[in-house]
């Protein structure tokens, strides 16, 4: 009799620990804002709009712009891809792609295969792509496989990683109010997963002394991806190495492309059609690996066309769908101009969609974003939605 | 596996579960196997040590207790056939026998203790003479095994309580293993008195609703202070104390000031832990800390803090020398010669002394200890044979004892005669201490108390001080709220209802989960008083 009494009461209060777990976790746990982003970002995406799944390293979101392709194209993209995605992941990110959606044509840039386990295993390679995907079956063997056994208790409650987090509020703050603008302001990526920096000589590196090959680790997870991509009956697969400063040595290139063929898939080295693609190696890149929005223009342009030219793609969306990508398409067009604007004047700053980062001196890219938000409160007003908030009461920040 | 981890409290949790489960008359066997598991976990390597005493305390204690019924059942057969003479040199020769095996055992595992702790700092010590004769003693790699202290001290309480029959002797030799060895208490204490823990131990005590919810507020609240208040501060004590001569007075002494903050918040957080664990069993363990810092003297400190030792000390080594016939006829010749106040007040003192520099040398074997025990002893000494003057220097002040001004003025008096003696503990050596002690006196600058560069160089960063400061505040409430009652804040909390006992608990538990200082790229620090 006492615990029927009792058992609501700790019912209740096991519930209430359970939904501060998730708040804590929520406010606390963050590797890297961008990231995160890109990845929440790509589970916004209303289900079965997707026509095209990207996939790789950062690369991916520097040089592949989905609304742009959209503008160029007609077809509706995303580019799911983490900084310095280790090769064992790319296939767990088909795999969370295909859960919402159904892509007719999948591409992949082969930079992760380059990792050996050293390099791409790296506590942060793992923890951009595992803190921000979705917990499932596929995540926790993604974890088994990958995470030291002294880590495991950190991904199943990561608040025992990230807890220390209290000390950085305002880095928080940034994370915090970034995210929310995908949930409560834009509702979905505008941009999608897009970064980028606003020069073509940037002060920060990221390429490290490693040998641009086919490791061993690489294959055995390439292998592994182009078996399942066969199993699942996906034969639309394009592998690619988009344009970089650093090229890849022509050994390497022609050993991917003997790998991938005998698969049965096809492989561009676009390293060496860049010039073809109209890439300046001068112009045209933040820095060796990354391209700036100039180049960015240019790739998603060729690639666009590439994957229309080559693979008999659909790409009948709802008007609700269309609507949606235009309005991405016109924020995107004009946040470029003001990009190319920035990036001429090299300052050198970090970009993405949600960023934070110094955005309150540029009125130019917040009036754009402001007009952007303007349409899609009339549209949504015309669906009898309520209107999103501007940020800062719809007056541009100073 | 700590006190603070997660697998300790996961293997409570399955220790607690298996307790509930089993028959009430073998829940002292689970008790026993966890503790035994606990202590393999922990320190596998040295369980024989613990397994000796235990053993060496049973088979002692079952020796003098035979001895002691056959002595008196003996004295008892031969009422009216002795003379008084007869008699009473039966009961000499039997005591005397009795004090051997007391003494058979203590020797052995006292000696243990004292030549794990002590053979190297008697080596050293003796071979500054002895490297004039042209020898010399070599030294060990020497070990501590865990809890060594408290287990020892609490099993020989045992054999003295069978010697003053206060106790019969535990006929089960695996139930005196689990008083020796029960697990929440055998990193740090609390020392039990064998007729306070074992009843409990045995019983099999159901575990109940209320004792789990109290037992849960004392373990976070344990948490709270050596995860957020003692965890954080550690580095700060530990970055000035060994290089104090790259560090200005200023520092020094912020340094001493954070240590007993720190030093408190890990030994009684480390405590509330222990008690609340086996609170969760139903077993009531001995308080250790009642609000030292609000002591009036010195002497009421050491009724304060870590008073189970001191309960320990007093009766087993202050009480027989202050009433040893040595000290009854010392205080006899002192009464002829300069009356009866100095024959009450001189013997105490010295059996105090005494006492204070056995508790300085238990907390290690370096002189600094020993100046740790004359410090405290010597100033018990001199209140003591002083305490006559005070009384009228305060009547000739007006001075009444319950003006809050002096109240307060004691307490600050107090905390500054107890900082002097964390310098011996924090330094490395008696010169230092006193070194560290002169520029804290003569090299002290407020400005620096308030200057970035000084936080910054304790590489506590201005946030965390920020939070130690109020996790401070909290536990200073905390205390006057418990000062202020004769029932606990947990009893109190939990007689206010669901709702305050379930937001008590969840402010608590996310400040240790958002504050506290665990997880990877943190190394738990160790409890202090783990290494005595």
């Amino acid at each position: 009799m006492v615990w029927k009494k009792r058992l609501p009461k700790l019912l209740a209060f096991g519930i209430v620990m359970l939904l501060m777990l998730q708040l804590v976790t929520f406010l606390l746990v963050k590797n890297d804002t961008a990231t995160e982003c890109h990845v929440r970002g790509f589970y916004r995406e209303p289900d079965n709009t997707l026509d095209v799944a990207v996939i790789g390293c950062s690369e991916m979101y520097a040089d592949y712009s989905p609304p742009l392709a959209y503008k160029y194209c007609g077809f509706t993209s995303y580019n799911l891809c983490t900084s310095g995605m280790p090769p064992c992941f790319y296939k767990s990110a088909l795999k969370e792609f295909c859960k919402t959606q159904d892509p007719q044509v999948v591409v992949f840039e082969v930079n992760g295969f380059f990792y050996n386990e050293e390099f791409g295993l790296t506590e942060v390679n793992r923890r951009n792509w595992l803190d921000n995907i979705h917990l499932s079956k596929d995540w926790f063997d993604d974890v088994l496989d990958t995470a030291e056994p002294d880590e495991l208790l950190d991904y199943l409650l990561p608040i025992n990683k990230y807890h220390d987090n209290w000390q950085r509020p305002y880095g928080q703050y940034k994370r915090l109010k970034s995210i929310s603008k995908l949930y409560t302001e834009n509702g979905v990526s505008l941009m999608k997963s897009f970064g980028t920096r606003t020069t073509n000589n940037s002060r920060i590196h990221t390429t490290k002394k490693r040998a641009l090959r086919l490791t061993d680790f690489g294959r055995e997870n390439l292998l592994d991806l182009m078996d399942y991509c066969k199993e699942q009956g996906m034969e639309n697969v394009l592998f690619i190495r988009s344009p970089h400063r650093q090229k890849l040595a022509s050994a390497t290139s022609a050993e991917l492309e003997k790998v991938i063929s005998e698969a049965g898939y096809t492989f561009i080295d676009c390293d060496k059609i860049s010039k073809d693609i109209g890439i300046d190696d001068a112009a045209d890149y933040y820095n060796e690996d990354h391209m700036n929005v100039f180049g960015n223009e240019k790739f998603t342009k060729y690639l666009g066309e590439y994957i229309v030219e080559n693979y008999d793609l659909k790409t009948d969306h709802d008007e609700e769908t269309k609507k949606l990508w235009k309005e991405c398409e016109d924020y995107t067009v004009d946040a470029f101009k003001v990009l190319k604007e920035r990036t001429l004047t090299n300052e050198d700053l970090p970009y993405y969609e949600t960023t934070d980062l110094g955005e309150e001196t540029h009125e130019q890219l917040l009036k754009a974003e402001a007009n952007a938000r303007k349409k899609l409160a009339e549209r949504q007003k015309q669906n009898g939605k309520a209107a999103p908030k501007a940020p800062d009461g719809g007056k541009p920040a100073k | 596996m700590t006190y603070t981890s997660l697998n300790y409290l996961l293997f409570v949790a399955a220790c607690l579960l298996v307790y509930g489960i089993c028959p009430k008359k073998f829940r002292w066997g689970v008790l026993l196997c966890a503790s035994l598991g606990f202590y393999a976990i922990v320190c596998l390597k040295y369980i024989s040590f613990i397994l000796l005493t235990g053993f060496t305390t049973y088979g002692g204690g079952i020796w003098l207790g035979r001895y002691i019924t056959k002595s008196d059942a003996y004295v008892k057969s031969q009422k009216g056939k002795w003379s008084k003479e007869e008699k009473s040199a039966y009961k000499d020769k039997a005591t005397r026998n009795k004090k051997l095996i007391v003494a058979a055992i203590l020797l052995l595992n006292f000696g243990i203790l004292a030549f794990l702790k002590y053979y190297n700092f008697f080596a050293d010590s003796l071979n500054v003479i002895l490297k004039h004769f042209g020898g010399t003693l070599p030294k060990l790699g020497l070990f501590l095994p865990l809890g060594i202290s408290f287990y020892t001290f609490q099993s020989m309480g045992y054999i003295i309580d069978i010697y003053r029959k206060k106790v019969t002797p535990e006929k089960n030799p695996l139930k005196l293993l689990l008083f020796v060895s029960f697990f929440p208490q055998i990193v740090q204490g609390p020392i039990a008195f064998y007729n306070d823990l074992s009843g409990q131990l045995y019983e099999g005590k159901d575990p109940t609703f209320e004792n789990f919810k109290q037992g849960i507020l004392l373990i976070t609240w344990g948490f709270f202070k050596k995860l957020i208040i003692a965890d954080r501060l550690v580095a700060a004590v530990n970055i000035v104390a060994p290089d104090y001569q790259k560090y200005s007075g200023t520092l020094i002494l912020m340094t001493a000031l954070i240590y007993a903050l720190q030093l408190y918040a890990d030994f009684s957080g480390g405590i509330d832990i222990s008690r609340g664990v086996a609170q969760l069993f139903g077993i009531n363990m001995a308080e250790n800390f009642k609000r030292p810092y609000f002591s009036r003297d010195i002497s009421e400190y050491w009724h304060r803090w870590h008073i189970t030792l001191g309960a320990w000390l007093r009766e087993y080594l202050f009480y027989p020398i202050a009433m040893s016939k040595l000290f009854q006829n010392f205080s006899k010749k002192l009464k002829k010669r300069f009356g009866m106040k100095a024959a009450k007040v001189v013997p105490v003192s010295i059996a105090s002394l005494i006492t204070f520099l056995v508790v300085g040398v238990w907390h290690g074997a370096n002189w600094k200890y020993v100046a740790f025990g004359f410090w405290n002893g010597g100033i018990i000494m001199i209140s003591t044979l002083l305490a006559d003057n005070f009384k009228s220097w305060k009547a000739k002040l007006h001075i009444k004892d319950t003006n809050k001004g002096f109240i307060l003025f004691q307490m600050i008096r107090t905390f500054f005669i107890v900082l002097v003696g964390y310098y011996f503990d924090i330094a490395n050596d008696f010169t230092s201490a006193m070194k560290m002690m002169w520029r804290s006196v003569t090299d002290v600058k407020i400005s620096e108390f308030l200057s970035a560069a000084t936080y910054k160089m304790l590489t506590v960063s201005k946030r965390e001080f920020l939070l130690v400061a109020l996790a401070g505040i909290a536990l200073f409430v905390v205390s006057v709220l418990q000062e202020r009652s004769k029932f606990t804040l947990r009893e109190r909390i939990c007689k206010k209802g669901y709702i305050v006992e379930c937001l008590v608990f969840m402010v608590l538990f996310w400040s240790v989960v958002v504050f506290g200082v665990y997880g990877p790229g943190t190394s738990p620090a160790d409890f202090y008083y783990m290494q005595f």
